[in-house]
């Protein structure tokens, strides 16, 4: 469904990335690791065609940067990890319908998304009124819209209290209006639950763990001695 | 209530016209012959009406800008488009240029082709930097600006008395006409950004979120905005090969209709357009019913009044 071949990317001619290469098959997810400035984000944007690629990125088996603008939206969407928007006079509801370039609006869809994430009351309200989680929460809200084939989620949950962290695992888990998803996260928590295969970015290379991360030798091997497994779950030792 | 927002643009447009240093007599006003009804059927309603569409092209032409790049302090000159206009006026009054094609001056016409010069100039610009969602294609166009009035400088050291009143004027805008021929080019520039304007109002929508939103969703964004900044563009670029540059307007009727209705950019094509037209022809009106002994030029008045009105509805929102 996703392949990309030996990508590179540098930023000022030193290398971010280098020689990377995965195949994401249809139905499958993946959870993608790494320390901060190690290339996530650079690579989920390449990945969805925001930082422009030749020949790198096959999305369907077509180029993503030969693609037509509407097919490769609804192949593939992107998850900021922060809320922003220019216009301050854009209601929820108008920004949830603009998810839906060139399509019908879906009203009951609409509804039964913003009630999911407890943002019904605020529908008529301006979007940039929201705060920092509740923006988030609209963002995971305009990617359920969009219903793409494969989204990736930047950091979702960066600026969530406990249960908003929670009702976005739920969503993920559960929603059947996310379909491939492909997630990049510091909440190693999150990533052990979804148990979704692993892409760890380190040194300008990926690893690939199909299964077997979440190990106390990987651990320690990745993250020393600050991350821990407690009865089934992930501590963060300080 | 539509018919009625009409009804009261079409009063207002002609009372207007009945404002000046000339009375105008009712009796005389349709006695074809008479001097009232040549100075209000020549001189006043073919002024209304390029204040009506100048004010509207500016104001809208404002609004889109601001939108596509994102930057609430662009304008139709920030691009450096007047900049280039009002050199290739100053160019063509230091040559001497008295010869006229059609109902157009070769000032309008070394006008225009100064401001089409500088769209290819920002199009080639464009090309160079990765994406047009870099606020450096602002700055080019600032930097472009402050290039050409440099050079503006120069001609007016080396021009004499006449042609530096006659470059000064330009530079102030004016909106004095005879006939309808002038208006031409603005019905012209009127249709053309309305039509864009509409054409790309769902887009214009997706992008006043943000450039990878739109992106996201599906919009081929570049193409896009290189379309709708060309066309913009050479709407204003006829403008102000005519009026000169008249500034303000298109900085701060559309903050003000943003202000005042608190709604997307999609929503506000036509009241903004309505609106910079209606107050373009007051300003105008002022400045010919003020008593002094020649014309204000009313991009003075724009600057005053717009500024004036702009400050006081910033300040009293909080």
């Amino acid at each position: 469904m996703l392949k990309i071949n030996s990508l590179g990317y540098d930023i000022k001619q030193k290398p971010l990335l280098k020689e990377i290469s995965f195949h994401l098959q249809k139905g499958e997810n993946l959870t993608i690791l790494g320390a901060n400035g190690s290339g996530k984000s650079t690579l989920a944007k390449i990945l969805c065609g925001l930082i422009p690629s030749e020949k790198k990125v096959l999305l369907a088996g077509e180029y993503i940067e030969k693609m037509v603008g509407a097919k490769r939206a609804s192949y593939i969407n992107y998850m900021p990890s922060k809320f922003s928007l220019y216009d301050p006079y854009i209601t929820l509801k108008e920004y949830l319908n603009l998810s839906l370039y060139k399509e019908t609006p879906k009203e009951k869809q609409l509804k039964k998304i913003l009630s999911l994430l407890g943002l019904l009351k605020y529908q008529d309200n301006y979007a940039h009124e929201l705060s920092s989680g509740e923006g988030q929460l609209l963002l995971l809200a305009s990617t359920m819209m969009q219903s793409a084939t494969i989204t990736i989620f930047d950091e979702p949950t960066s600026n969530l209290d406990p249960k908003k962290t929670k009702l976005v695992f739920d969503v993920l888990e559960h929603s059947n209006m996310l379909k491939q998803k492909i997630l990049i996260t510091h909440d190693l928590q999150l990533a052990y639950r979804l148990n979704y295969p692993i892409l760890y970015i380190e040194d300008t290379k990926a690893t690939y763990f199909k299964e077997g991360f979440f190990k106390e030798e990987t651990l320690k091997q990745y993250f020393d001695e600050t991350i821990m497994i407690v009865d089934d779950n992930i501590v963060e030792t300080l | 209530m539509k018919l009625l927002t009409l009804v009261s643009i079409m009063i207002v447009l002609i009372l207007s016209a009945f404002v000046g240093k000339v009375d105008i007599q009712l009796s005389a006003l349709f006695e074809w012959d008479s001097i009232d009804s040549t100075i209000f059927f020549q001189l006043r309603l073919p002024r209304v009406l390029l204040a009506f569409l100048a004010g509207g092209i500016l104001a809208l032409s404002g609004l889109l800008f601001q939108t596509l790049f994102r930057n609430p302090l662009t304008t139709p000159f920030t691009l450096g488009i007047s900049g280039g206009a009002t050199l290739g006026a100053a160019i063509a009054i230091i040559l001497g240029l008295h010869s006229s094609f059609l109902s157009f001056s070769a000032i309008s016409l070394f006008s225009f082709l100064g401001a089409l010069l500088t769209v290819g100039l920002i199009y080639y610009f464009s090309k160079k930097l990765t994406s047009t969602t870099d606020h450096r294609l602002i700055l080019v166009g600032i930097a472009l600006s402050f290039f050409f009035s440099s050079l503006l400088l120069i001609l007016y050291y080396l021009s004499d008395f006449e042609e530096s009143y006659l470059i000064m004027r330009f530079t102030m805008g004016a909106l004095d006409t005879v006939g309808y021929g002038t208006t031409i080019p603005l019905v012209f520039g009127t249709f053309l950004i309305l039509f864009i304007a509409y054409r790309y109002k769902e887009e214009l929508k997706l992008l006043s979120i943000s450039y990878e939103f739109a992106y996201l969703k599906g919009v081929n964004v570049d193409r896009m905005m290189i379309t709708m900044f060309v066309a913009i563009s050479l709407a204003v670029g006829g403008l102000v090969s005519i009026t000169g540059p008249i500034g303000f307007v298109g900085l701060i009727i559309p903050h003000i209709i943003k202000l005042l209705f608190k709604q997307s950019t999609d929503k506000l094509l036509s009241i903004t357009f309505i609106s910079g037209g209606i107050f373009l022809v007051l300003c105008d009106t002022l400045s010919r019913a003020l008593p002094t002994v020649s014309e204000v030029p009313v991009g003075i008045i724009t600057s005053l009044i717009g500024g004036i009105i702009f400050i006081y509805i910033l300040v009293s929102k909080d």
